[in-house]
């Protein structure tokens, strides 16, 4: 058999400037905005050789160096407020933000994703594919160890794929091109696909819903079921030790950890664990938490609204940070059955929208920015394809196009959910533009468990709000990837154009699927893209070594971070 | 009569057990009917609190022409901004103006207000009515009563309205069954000890009806404890309101509340000030001015009180 | 009075069952299931539907309710979907928070309100009394989640004397415990004292009136202890039972207190519960506040029953 050495990290050829500096003020984070040029693409193994394949948008990918000499102290508990309780942390299982928060400081997956989010190898030693893409090699590091001694082995990276990939949305994408998976010896995997499959590592890689690798024993016993709180035994530079619900979960430093050693770049490198202990703590209230970063009780937020930091940048105990965006936020329409199933309609929806409104109700200015991509500006798959039918703000145009489509009047079932501010504020605002250019618009807001029934009946709805999260790649993005996610997106040549993505070798071609795919984005109009939310880190200044090295779009990992006490 | 004031959060079990003579207006002829009315706007904190109310359900009439703008204008180019001759109380986070939200606010607080008085006190008194007087059903409905007044009060309205989804009727009947019990078991404990009187006895000896006999000689003298105490609901619907929008059970965001505004502006608190403080002077008010009413109903209605 | 206990006992369950019956029909008419909350938003129907098969939701509602009712008696309330835990031993994790948040929030009450209704009662109609009587009403007429965070950001983010919210076991850090107790209970007691305090003014007021009362002050005793021997030990009597209802109340009111303070109470358990759709939880710890409610207020009776002068009087 014909190897090809497809992705050795250690010649992966770093082409960045350092980091935008961006501080605070509102002005600074427009400034950061317009100023996007200053940044070169990223380039990973999937990434396009030059920069020039990539247009320009405006927030670059940031480039997270991190210093080689160890400089962190050591000691001490850093309290994390998270934004509510999680069911479990089995991240096999759920996909929220608060597991995917916890879950990676513990866990470890066999990739990962660097500074400029090239998928690079975590547990795996590298990855070797065969000449027709269809048999995937993984080898192993050797000696690292599980947080109950045992060596990490093929045999687990085995039992936590199966376990996974029948209950998380990745996993499903992937087993529709796998033969099997096989343990070729202890460290070294098989992956043999029935065709190929070009982002198989980056589907591997840690993420929301990632696969993140367990004992098999562990995994061959749980199954489909949750993993009980004995079962979080993971390889991660942080162990579980105990969590009480509703009131915090606890991991402190797992003194074995076996890591790789190169230089920390995002997520991927050396991890060194200087604090002790990690603490989440649920707050649920928005103000609650604020008033706990500033009473110095929680080191960290896992979320705040950027109205907040009008207040909190003068407070010398707080650091802010404006982050590259995290999200867009969309209008979905439900695609398959009543008056939304006809595009026309869509169009005239698409057409009505103004989004700048939007992007000050739901984030407030100066933490927002317009870009018609549907692939987030700091990846390298950021496209203006389309552009002239994002922000349309042409209800005239609206009207006509339902004239055309024999609209009668019939209202338009707008559902949300209050529990989201930004969704809820989107809707409001998308209702009022709506009515503008003549549609009647019944805006339904329920709380987020009466919300997913609703929307599990394609009968009991029309249109709602939600947000697009950062996903590196565009294959790993549910709606594009799914036909079943809400809306239901699913005409023949959105399947062709992913299918072209998901297996095509070469970053052109697969660039060209994903501008087709914008175009088809704006052309069948199943969701409206609204505006790119800027993150805001909100963070007690005592926390060092974290902002500038660490990404944010997936979770932070509270690595080669540390609390300096002022 | 001291146990009515507490009996709007909390089921009333002081009143059967004090004296009758607390309880009832049985003494207040026809002849001083309108001699409690005196009595009340002798009490200035009263006068100065109807005159208040007055003010507010004008507001509250008038609303349309009030407020500046339309309440649920969205206008995010001016969120967030503070109070200033263009916006008088501020903007809120969609740059909707808070004082016309604030001025059509008080229509829909005091639309919940009013309406769960009414529904507790016409389901109250029926319930506690038949209860009273109707020996056999005296078990089964209190039982049900206890059942209902046996869960935290807030918590049945969240449940009520999680079931049934936000809309302001939702939030009246959830309040309104939240109250009924305790209507229901002060007009069963009036019922209970009117129904021993000899007037009752001779009524029903002469073969009045049932229905004539609960109306004019044992409901017409439960009323003037159940007008304290509807005062008292009122208050507290609107309150309870309030902390149902907090806790995201409340009325449609479409439809302000004062407690609503409030709540909605309490994330933004130290940036926004604007948008909490007002609607929550008005529920202040209002709630202060209810009270006060109530306070100077129960000592005009109640013979006792007015030796003092 | 063994036979009245044993009576009132009897009576709780006839209430349980039909409060057990309320709750039972109410949460499983309230749309939506815990599958979704559990999964996230991105899940796919057939997670959501494997979800729900191995939870057991799938199962008709009636069988459901006969499971859970009969469970219920033997005091299992069976497993929370959530947590993954026993819906008693998750009851039990929350009783602390809530029953001394109760326990404080009524002790402050009933500090600051007898002396308060007192001392308004003896000067009735004073301009002490008024000003008493109209910040009595002030505590019940603000909500209590705008008190409680603008407290918070008085003595948490102002003057940093006290933490935000947050919950320190007393058995583990009382020190900590008491700092952490310290703005619920004054939120929460406040609203109460305004209300306790308005009933004492006013049952000493009618206690002041009666005979016996002006018995005393003939036979020349001072004003001192006229008030407190007389009146107030009469007064009392009303007032113990509305502590009870009081106590009712508050349990109610912690719902609000210890979602805005975060604190892991029963109130925010049964709150986060509904959001959750957690079935077992919220019908195991409505049943629990509410076997409790009724419990003080048997309690209540019987403590009424040994204070009552009469019956001391009898006594004597």
């Amino acid at each position: 058999m014909n190897w090809r050495q497809q992705q050795d990290p250690a010649t992966t050829i770093l082409v960045k400037p350092p980091r935008l500096g961006r501080k605070l003020t509102r002005r600074t984070v427009v400034g950061a905005g317009a100023a996007g040029a200053v940044g070169i693409a990223a380039v990973g193994p999937f990434a396009p050789a030059s920069a020039d394949a990539v247009p320009t948008g405006s927030f670059r990918a940031p480039a997270l160096r991190g210093q080689a000499a160890d400089e962190g102290v050591r000691g001490g508990r850093l309290r994390v407020a998270t934004t509510g309780q999680p069911a479990s942390l089995d991240g096999h299982l759920v996909g929220q933000r608060t597991i995917t928060l916890i879950g990676w400081n513990m866990f470890e997956a066999l990739f990962t994703f660097d500074a400029d989010y090239a998928t690079v190898p975590m547990l795996a030693e590298g990855i070797e594919v065969s000449d027709d893409g269809l048999t995937n090699r993984i080898a192993l590091r050797q000696g690292v160890p599980f947080h109950n001694g045992d060596e990490m082995r093929a045999a687990d990276v085995v039992a936590s794929f199966n376990r996974w990939a029948p209950v998380s949305s990745l996993g499903l994408a992937i087993t529709q091109f796998l033969e099997e998976i096989v343990e070729v010896d202890p460290y070294t995997v098989e992956i043999r696909l029935a065709s190929p499959l070009v982002a198989l590592p980056s589907l591997l890689a840690r993420q929301q819903q990632g696969l993140s690798i367990h004992p098999a024993s562990i995994m061959e016993a749980a199954a489909a079921e949750p993993l009980a709180d004995e079962g979080y035994i993971g390889t991660g530079p942080y162990r579980f030790v105990e969590r009480q619900a509703d009131r915090f979960t606890l991991l402190s430093r797992f003194e074995e950890y076996v890591g790789v050693e190169t230089d920390p770049s995002g997520y991927a490198g050396r991890k060194a664990a200087y604090l002790d202990e990690i603490e989440f703590i649920p707050v649920p209230e928005e103000a609650a938490r604020v008033a706990g970063l500033q009473a110095g009780e929680y080191h960290y937020l896992e979320e705040i609204i950027p109205d907040q930091i009008q207040v909190l940048q003068d407070d010398p105990n707080v650091t802010i940070e404006i982050l590259p965006p995290r999200s867009y936020g969309v209008v979905i329409m439900n695609t398959a059955a009543g008056l939304m199933s006809d595009q026309t309609i869509r169009q005239a929806v698409l057409a009505a929208l103004e989004v700048e409104s939007s992007g000050q109700a739901t984030h407030g200015e100066g933490y927002f920015e317009l870009g018609p991509g549907i692939m987030l500006p700091q990846t390298a798959w950021s496209s203006d394809v389309s552009a002239e039918l994002y922000n349309q703000n042409n209800p005239e145009k609206a009207a006509q196009l339902l004239a055309d489509a024999g609209y009668d009047g019939t209202p338009i079932r707008l559902l949300c959910t209050q529990e989201d501010l930004g969704d809820y504020n989107a809707a409001v605002v998308a209702q009022q533009q709506l009515e503008a250019a003549g549609f009647a618009v019944a805006l339904e807001v329920t709380d987020e468990a009466t919300l997913d029934e609703n929307l599990e009946d394609d009968e009991r709805w029309d249109m709602t709000t939600n947000a697009i999260v950062f996903r590196p790649d565009p294959v790993l993005i549910a709606p594009f990837a799914s036909c079943t996610f809400d809306g239901q997106w699913c005409s023949p040549e959105k399947v062709a154009v992913v299918e072209r993505l998901q297996t095509e070798s070469d970053f052109e071609a697969r660039y060209a699927a994903l501008e087709d795919l914008q175009r088809l984005w704006y052309e069948q109009a199943p969701m409206v893209k609204l505006v790119n939310n800027y993150g805001v880190a909100a963070l007690s200044s005592k926390v060092q070594g974290l902002l500038g090295r660490m990404h944010f779009e997936i979770e932070p990992e509270f690595t080669n971070c540390w609390l300096e006490e002022s | 009569m001291a146990a009515t004031e507490t009996a709007a959060v909390a089921p009333d079990r002081v009143a059967p057990r004090r004296k009758a003579s607390a309880l009832g207006l049985s003494t207040i002829t026809p002849a001083s009917r309108f001699y409690w009315l005196r009595l009340l706007l002798q009490n200035p904190a009263a006068v100065a609190s109807i005159c208040f109310l007055l003010l507010i359900s004008l507001v509250a009439l008038l609303a349309p022409v009030i407020a500046p703008v339309e309440p649920n204008f969205v206008n995010p180019a001016d969120r967030l901004d503070p109070p200033s001759p263009n916006a008088w109380f501020g903007t809120d986070d969609l740059g909707r103006d808070v004082f016309s939200r604030v001025v059509y606010g008080a229509r829909i607080s005091l639309l919940v207000g009013l309406a769960v008085m009414v529904g507790a006190t016409v389901g109250g008194s029926l319930i506690g009515l038949t209860a009273g007087y109707y020996q056999r059903l005296d078990t089964p409905l209190m039982r049900v009563m206890d059942g209902l007044e046996a869960f935290p009060s807030i918590l049945l309205a969240i449940a009520i309205m999680a079931t049934l989804g936000p809309a302001t009727e939702h939030v009246i009947l959830a309040l309104t069954v939240v109250y009924v019990p305790n209507i229901a078991r002060l007009v069963r404990g009036t019922t209970l000890m009117n129904r021993q009187q000899t007037y009752v006895e001779s009524a029903r000896a002469i073969g009045l009806p049932d229905s004539l006999i609960l109306r004019r000689y044992i409901f017409a003298n439960s009323l003037s404890p159940l007008i304290v105490q509807g005062t008292f609901v009122i208050a507290f619907a609107i309150l309870t309101e309030a902390s149902l929008s907090f806790l995201g059970a409340g009325v449609p965001p479409d439809s302000p509340t004062w407690g609503s505004i409030v709540s909605s502006g309490q994330p933004r608190l130290q940036q926004a000030w604007w948008i909490s403080i007002f609607p929550g002077a008005f529920l202040f008010a209002t709630i202060l001015a209810t009270n006060l009413i109530g306070d100077g109903l129960r000592d005009a209605l109640d013979p006792r009180s007015r030796k003092r | 009075m063994l036979a009245f206990i044993v009576r009132r006992l009897l009576l709780l369950v006839p209430v349980l069952m039909i409060v057990g019956v309320i709750v039972f029909t109410l949460i499983h008419l309230i749309p939506g299931d815990p599958a979704a909350i559990m999964l996230g938003r991105e899940a796919t129907l057939e997670q959501k539907e494997a979800l729900r098969q191995r939870l057991g939701l799938n199962e008709p509602i009636l069988s459901q309710f006969v499971t859970w009712f009969g469970n219920a008696l033997r005091l299992n309330f069976g497993e929370s979907l959530f947590m993954g835990m026993p819906v008693t031993e998750a009851l039990r994790e929350r009783a602390e928070p809530t029953g001394l948040l109760t326990l404080y929030a009524l002790t402050l009450a009933v500090l600051i309100a007898i002396p308060a209704g007192v001392f308004a009662a003896v000067r009735a109609n004073s301009p002490l009394d008024r000003l008493l009587m109209v910040i009595s009403i002030g505590g019940v007429a603000i909500p209590s989640f705008f008190f409680g965070i603008l407290l918070i950001l008085l003595f948490a983010v102002v003057l940093g004397w006290l933490p935000s919210g947050g919950y320190a076991g007393i058995r583990d850090d009382p020190i900590q415990h008491f700092k952490y107790m310290l703005l619920p209970s004054l939120t929460l007691g406040f609203s109460a004292a305004g209300l306790l305090a308005r009933l004492v003014r006013s049952t000493m007021l009618d206690v002041l009136n009666d005979d016996y009362v002006r018995t005393a002050y003939a036979k020349g005793l001072r004003e001192r202890s006229v008030v407190v021997l007389h009146a107030l030990r009469n007064a009392l009597i009303p007032v113990l039972t509305v502590i009870g209802i009081a106590l009712g109340g508050m349990l109610g009111g912690a719902v609000v207190i210890e979602t805005v303070f975060n604190i892991p109470g029963m109130g925010r358990l049964l709150v986060q519960s509904v959001t959750r759709r957690d079935f077992p939880v919220v019908q195991g710890a409505v049943m629990t506040v509410a076997a409790v409610q009724v419990l003080v207020m048997l309690l209540v009776d019987v403590l009424y029953v040994f204070v009552d002068p009469r019956i001391r009087y009898g006594g004597d």
